[in-house]
């Protein structure tokens, strides 16, 4: 490659301010949150719109370059590493562009971060369903590549369900419009209309299928009342039976179980709608966990605390250093079998400081994992590297899904579903629209 | 020094809560992040990572890191906003001596503290203007020690606070002579320069034989209060008070109605490194008809000027970016007036109120009493 060639057509798409190649830029753009080992990229373009984005595809396939987009570098699965490739940074396209009243939607570029979204919608009365607990700096574009969950998880279920269209730029530099959008006489008011959902293809791919650069989601009037209350249960069994029941009957916003240990599992309920709805749901959630004996009620003030600083909170339980996480979907009926393997493979291990946690969905749950380290401690690291790998593989024969994949999860992937149709159809999808594979290659397994 | 903070360094989880909020008072975690270019490396978690990879030698120092490095306001603001509590401001700072030491500075930062070496002012020679030689040296109950930006860019600071202590029938005397504290050169992490700007100075301080030193600069009042002791080993024994702390109990009751609608900016050293958030606007508070409202950043959120850290000398429009942004946080608060009581403060936002056009006045805690007193 001809570095300065590609630098220079780089910044004529982008203005030069906008690439770089300067390698101590370059080294604050080798990981993520996570703990992928690093990976160095060639360079980091920063373009301003979709345009640009799509000029700089162009120019990647037919330079053969690899592409790795990157929104508030908050995921945890290296989903935004690139070697020796181009990062592509969405920061810059941080705009809402439009919300709107009638269809209870909003478009918004690609690397606006979710908290400035969420904080003018909520001036104006509304919401968005799901918020990604990394809301400080993640952005819509990033989380919807995943697909992430987030706050909002049994109501709204991820943030692929709220997605009502999608403006994405494929690996050959064309730019497609999803759902309504795609009649270039309608704006992005409805998902599933004029032909096959497209929006799917790009929801979860992580970038390896093209490049999400504006989204239209919906929102939601702001609730009359949103209520918090917190339990503390002693047996896992029991609580995952409450889950299963408050979820299937769709009485919460969401459930957090951000705490599972041996002999507690903590978990705080937040049930939005108007007060009589409200105060109704609770009487039935209050109802379920009363079936169970030794739940103790430990009320709203811990939750309701929680939830007013609620995006600062969720950072603070990295304190113990960054995450090894693995975290995937399961059915109600695998969660307990899967904590105590979870657990089994951290102990054998010996993983010094760990969290087990649930996010349910209303089908299941979200299962977490997260191993923390230092980053100078190199022992503890290679421990984690050594547990990552087994509990991946764990959680897939299981039958449990990584919504959240990136470069951590590929080889699993390919390994338990590389002889499947499904796998087939991923691979023969990523040929046809991308047949110099440029977009983020080596993520989910691509 | 970065040495010292290895597992401080190695806290940092890169989460990356320290670019933007715009929620809850907050705009810009970090002020100036939005008047660069915007790559990793010019808000805090990229900077962190630089400074590990100082201290590990695994990058090449060039010009243009070092430019990202200074970048940085020392403001804090990223400190008081992370999650997992990495004290960012030290290592910022111990970054920068590390740097230093090693022989990359900022040109303009060179000359500053060839300036303070030479002329004992981070401005160089006086110029023609008079009227500022040194007074004879007496005994005095307090001495005001004004600092370099306040003597040289913010002489209506010095006449107001000398007025007040007139009024207030205070023995005092003026350090009209340039002397600089050092803080300057100890924020751009040339920690030894500073020591040499701060023995100097308490020489021609300790001429007047003060009781207290009265500063109305944070950074002078930090320095000279805190850091000669705590880091440079230098124990004057001399009492030192920022105004917001001498003055309360002397102008109790004596203060005249003031119809002026007034919004308190937080300097970061005063606010977030030495938590006075109070002090000043209890002062405010005492002057009858004056009305304190508050910005959408304020006390611990206060968003910064712009100007700290080296910044506004070597990066004038990011620092005039910065400034704008603050004041028009200001100007959404329906403020006359902008109120501070930090030099670096006062002549960045008294700049930048000239160039955007701003229908808005800055004025130093000092004048507002001044005029509050006949």
């Amino acid at each position: 490659m001809d570095k300065k060639y590609v630098f220079d057509r780089l910044a004529e798409i982008v203005g030069p301010e906008h690439v770089t190649d300067e390698p101590f830029i370059l080294l604050t753009y080798t990981q993520d949150f996570g703990t992928q080992p690093p990976m160095w990229p060639s360079f980091v373009v920063r373009p301003g719109t979709t345009e640009e984005v799509a000029e700089i595809l162009k120019l990647a396939n037919e330079l053969r370059i690899p592409v790795s987009p990157r929104g508030g570098g908050s995921a945890q699965e290296g989903g935004c590493q690139s070697d020796g490739g181009i990062v592509l940074e969405t920061l810059r396209m941080d705009k809402i562009l439009d919300i709107d009243e009638d269809t209870g939607t909003v478009t918004v570029e690609a690397g606006i971060t979710f908290v400035k979204l969420m904080d003018v919608l909520e001036q104006r009365g509304w919401k968005i369903g799901i918020a990604p607990s990394g809301a400080m700096a993640g952005t819509p574009g990033a989380h919807i590549a995943r697909p992430g969950v987030g706050w909002g998880n049994i109501k709204y279920v991820t943030q692929g369900d709220q997605v009502v269209g999608l403006k994405a730029v494929l690996p050959t530099g064309d730019i497609v419009s999803t759902g309504s959008a795609g009649n270039p006489n309608s704006d992005s008011f409805f998902r599933y209309c004029l032909g096959p959902d497209l929006a799917g293809l790009f929801i979860g791919s992580e970038g390896a299928y093209g490049v999400i650069t504006e989204a239209t989601l919906r929102m939601y009037p702001w609730p009359e009342k949103i209520y918090l209350e917190r339990y503390i249960g002693h047996n896992l069994r029991d609580a995952i039976d409450i889950f299963r029941e408050i979820a299937l009957n769709n009485l919460v916003c969401y459930i957090s179980v951000p705490v599972i240990k041996p002999d507690m599992i903590l978990f705080d309920v937040n049930v939005e709608g108007d007060a009589v709805e409200v105060d109704h749901r609770l009487e039935r959630i209050r109802a379920i966990v009363r079936k169970y004996p030794g739940i103790e009620f430990k009320g709203p003030e811990g939750p309701s605390r929680f939830w007013e600083r609620r995006w600062f909170n969720t950072g603070e339980e990295f304190k113990d250093g960054i995450a090894g996480a693995v975290n995937y979907f399961l059915p109600f009926e695998k969660l307990e079998e899967a904590t105590y393997a979870m657990r089994a493979i951290m102990d054998r291990h010996g993983i010094q400081k760990y969290a087990q946690q649930m996010f349910p969905e209303p089908m299941g749950s979200e299962h977490v994992s997260l191993m923390f380290h230092h980053p100078g401690d190199k022992e503890e690291y290679a421990k984690i590297q050594r547990a990552l790998p087994e509990m991946m593989d764990k959680a897939l024969s299981m039958g449990g899904c990584p919504y959240s994949k990136g470069r951590q999860w590929a080889p699993h992937l390919e390994k338990h579903l590389g002889n499947t149709g499904y796998w087939r159809t991923l691979k023969a999808i990523k040929k046809a629209l991308d047949p110099n594979n440029i977009m983020n290659p080596g993520v989910v397994g691509l | 020094m970065l040495e010292k903070l290895r597992h401080q360094i190695y806290q940092c989880s890169r989460c990356g809560f320290c670019r933007v909020w715009e929620w809850e008072g907050v705009e810009n975690v970090c002020p100036t992040y939005p008047f660069t270019p915007g790559w990793e490396s010019q808000y805090a978690r990229g900077r962190v990572r630089l400074a590990r990879a100082t201290m590990e030698g695994e990058v090449e120092i060039t010009p243009a890191m070092l430019e990202h490095a200074y970048q940085c306001t020392l403001c804090r603001n990223c400190e008081e906003h992370c999650p997992v509590e990495v004290p960012l401001g030290e290592i910022f700072h111990a970054w920068r001596v590390d740097l230093a030491a090693a022989g990359h500075n900022l040109p303009v930062h060179r000359q500053i503290a060839e300036n303070v070496a030479v002329h004992h002012s981070l401005y160089g020679p006086r110029g023609g203007r008079k009227g500022a030689e040194a007074s004879e040296p007496r005994k005095v109950s307090v001495l005001y020690f004004p600092g370099c930006t306040t003597i040289r860019k913010a002489r209506r600071v010095v006449k107001a606070t000398a007025d007040l202590l007139g009024k207030l029938g205070v023995d005092y005397a003026v350090l009209e002579e340039d002397a600089c504290c050092g803080y300057p050169l100890y924020e751009t992490g040339m920690v030894s320069q500073a020591k040499e700007a701060a023995d100097w100075s308490l020489e021609r301080i300790k001429r007047y034989d003060p009781d207290i030193i009265l500063t109305t600069c944070p950074s002078c009042y930090r320095v000279l209060r805190f850091i000669y002791p705590d880091e440079m080993g230098i124990q004057h024994g001399v009492e030192v008070l920022h105004v917001s702390q001498y003055l309360p109990d002397l102008v109790a009751g004596k203060l005249g109605e003031l119809d002026l609608r007034v919004t308190w900016h937080d300097p970061c050293v005063l606010g977030r490194h030495l938590g006075m958030y109070d002090e000043p606007r209890h002062l405010l508070r005492l002057v009858p008809g004056l009305e304190l409202v508050e910005m959408y950043s304020s006390r611990e959120n206060a968003q910064c000027c712009g100007a700290g850290g080296g910044v506004m000398a070597a990066f004038d429009a990011i620092s005039g970016g910065v400034a704008e942004d603050r004041l028009q946080q200001a100007v959404a608060c329906e403020a006359a007036v902008i109120a501070t009581s930090c030099p670096a403060c006062y002549v960045n936002f008294q700049r930048t109120i000239g160039k955007a056009g701003l229908d808005m006045q800055v004025k130093d805690l000092v004048e507002i009493l001044n005029e509050a007193i006949p």
